[in-house]
């Protein structure tokens, strides 16, 4: 990260893409969705010389889904399955695909494995496990396991990552997107950054994603659009919090795509008469978030993605971004 | 780091107000003794198992369960539950223990807690766990006994007082290993007396605070000891120079899954002994950073680590 493309991405919206009342996903609408975005965000004519760009038949794939939500919001099978295909198709194995997430009972609730090919994988850290050896540690609350450990997938086992998130508005961080999804959806023991009012989430995040190998394994981001979380998040059990963007978003830079869903969800805030993420007044830190558009559990940081970009992970000022809007 | 104090493990003891229909359970852990209501005594004549009045217990501290709460009622980001240990107690100097009011599933660990400590304890086990505890007890009896000292990096010097009691829970809990000094030992790391310059009275008004202070000024760089990726897990750290063996009890009901330990200093065998799973090996072992770190896969209530150089 920011890999080839820094500040560039793809932005493809299909008004048919999600049933807003049963939140049933058409799925040709997602397959035109996905080939059109990605050609779109490559330049490219031919979608096998689209994903060929970033991945060889001999790599082994990790795709990180966003299953914190499940099952009402999460990265759609719909839409893992199509890169699985596109991974197949450039001539990665099946068996070198590997489905993850951190917790077995999130992933429980979705069927992955029916959009997927035979031989793929669906795993998760609870089963494989965290590398002892590759870790951040850091002391933010006097808590006295001070190591977040990166999954061992990643660190013994994949070549590439392709991040699937989901356009989430989030209670700590403000929102979560590509770099939230790989930084606290890699490592172990980090929900601690968290504690009272007061959330690191400003410089972990990005300290997260920028480590190695998970920043060089991280290739392409693929946004889930398709549905959205603007209050609540990230786990929004009420649906009255959930909207449907119907779009996906491509890109390398993760903070570009980051930063654009910052946009997403402030609009859709302002316009359900929500307090801004970006509000660190006392009067908004009250009980009771999960229900209240208006409540803050904590100062919320999406400053992270700024702060991410200071890092050397991608472009987040919105001026030089290359953005590619398709109409599907 | 300092090691002092030994004091040698024994194998607890049962009290039982029931008739010896569960003997044969008591006999097969290597229980030699109960003790039992004195208008019982007659009962137990036959069973194998010496009957001793439970007068006896006059000199025993009662001490409660050990255990683990999630707290609830207390609104926090992360649920980082409330451990009852009494290993606080026994640094403190009690000796004899009796375990009165176990509740079902308790006697398991309490019998674990006070062998890892050293302390001549008594159980009194819920029915429900006879056989739980009786396998306990033959566990505790498999482990070869070694006299080591306690190792600690912090001297307390105890002024008596409830709050330094609660301080003393506190460190405990952080897995900071400290002993009972009756004035400063300049040959530890970092003492704490209460009413010092370093420590003033009012700083020890909210213990938890004051734990992590303590642990600041020491800075974890220091610490013999580190636990991670578990809560509920509290280490008891013996040994000197080429050998040491850390106590590691789980306070929790379900098993601690992929503790990491880190032990200051290289040593090149690690050893497991737990209580649920005779096969269970230390994994990841390695020398990192001036100290020796592994993984335990699954730590159910008690496992004894052994490190040689």
């Amino acid at each position: 990260m920011p890999g080839p493309f820094p500040g560039r991405l793809s932005t493809i919206h299909r008004a048919d893409s999600v049933d807003p009342d049963s939140e049933k996903i058409n799925l040709a609408a997602v397959q035109q969705m996905m080939r059109d975005g990605m050609l779109a965000f490559t330049g490219d004519k031919d979608i096998r010389d689209a994903w060929a760009r970033f991945f060889v038949p001999e790599d082994v794939v990790g795709i990180k889904i966003n299953a914190s939500g499940a099952p009402n919001i999460n990265s759609s099978p719909e839409i893992v399955g199509e890169i699985a295909k596109n991974l197949v198709a450039v001539g990665v194995k099946p068996e070198n695909i590997w489905v993850h997430e951190r917790f077995q009972s999130q992933v429980n609730t979705v069927n992955y494995a029916a959009f997927l090919p035979n031989g793929a994988h669906v795993v998760t850290a609870d089963t494989m496990g965290y590398d002892p050896y590759t870790y951040v540690e850091v002391s933010f609350f006097g808590e006295d396991d001070t190591r977040s450990n990166l999954q061992r997938l990643v660190s013994e086992r994949l070549t590439k990552i392709v991040n699937v998130p989901n356009m989430k508005d989030h209670g700590a961080s403000g929102v979560t997107g590509c770099l939230k999804n790989i930084a606290y959806g890699e490592y172990s023991n980090v929900a601690r950054s968290h504690y009272s009012n007061d959330t690191h989430t400003l410089s972990f995040i990005g300290t997260l994603a920028s480590m190695e190998p998970l920043r060089s394994r991280t290739v392409l981001n693929v946004m889930d659009g398709l549905k959205g979380v603007w209050h609540g998040g990230p786990f929004a059990p009420d649906k009255k919090f959930r909207f449907y963007p119907r779009r996906i978003m491509f890109g390398t830079d993760p903070v570009a795509l980051d930063r654009v869903l910052l946009d997403v969800i402030e609009e859709k805030r302002r316009e359900e008469k929500a307090i801004s993420v970006w509000d660190r007044s006392d009067d908004s830190l009250k009980p009771g978030f999960r229900k209240d558009p208006n409540a803050n559990n904590y100062i919320r940081e999406p400053g992270h993605i700024e702060y991410a970009a200071g890092l050397g992970l991608g472009i987040a000022d919105k001026k030089k971004l290359d953005i590619r809007e398709v109409k599907a | 780091m300092i090691a002092a104090l030994f004091l040698a493990a024994v194998i607890p003891s049962i009290f039982t107000s029931e008739s010896p229909t569960n003997a044969t359970d008591l006999v097969k852990a290597g229980i030699k003794r109960v003790y039992v209501p004195a208008a019982n005594i007659g009962q137990w004549k036959s069973s194998g198992i010496e009957a001793v009045p439970d007068s006896e217990l006059k000199d025993y501290t009662n001490i409660p369960a050990p255990g683990m709460k999630m707290r609830a009622d207390r609104a926090a980001a992360t649920s980082i539950p409330w451990v009852d240990s009494n290993g606080w107690r026994y640094r403190r100097g009690v000796k004899r223990a009796y375990y009165s009011n176990l509740m079902a599933g308790a006697a398991p660990l309490a019998a674990a807690e006070a062998y890892a400590y050293g302390a001549e304890a008594v159980l009194a086990p819920d029915r429900a766990d006879t056989t739980a505890t009786a396998a306990m007890l033959r566990f505790l009896q498999s482990i070869p006994p070694v006299d080591l000292p306690a190792v600690a990096n912090i001297g307390v010097v105890d002024d008596g007082s409830a709050l330094l009691g609660e301080v003393l829970n506190l460190l405990t809990r952080r897995n900071l290993l400290y002993r009972i000094v009756p004035q400063k030992d300049p040959k530890l790391e970092l003492n704490v007396e209460l009413g010092s310059e370093q420590f003033p009275k009012a700083s020890a008004a909210n213990p938890s605070d004051f734990a992590a202070r303590v642990r600041e000024k020491l800075s974890d760089e220091k610490r013999s000891l580190r636990v991670y990726n578990t809560s509920t897990v509290i280490g008891y750290l013996t040994g000197s120079g080429p050998r040491v063996r850390l106590h590691l009890l789980n306070y929790a009901r379900r098993p601690a899954k992929d503790v990491h330990i880190r032990i200051l200093g290289a040593y090149s065998k690690v050893r497991l002994l737990d209580s649920a799973d005779a096969q269970m090996q230390a994994m990841d072992v390695s020398n990192h950073r001036g100290g020796t770190e592994f993984r335990v896969p699954s730590l159910q209530t008690y496992t004894v680590v052994d490190l040689e150089k």
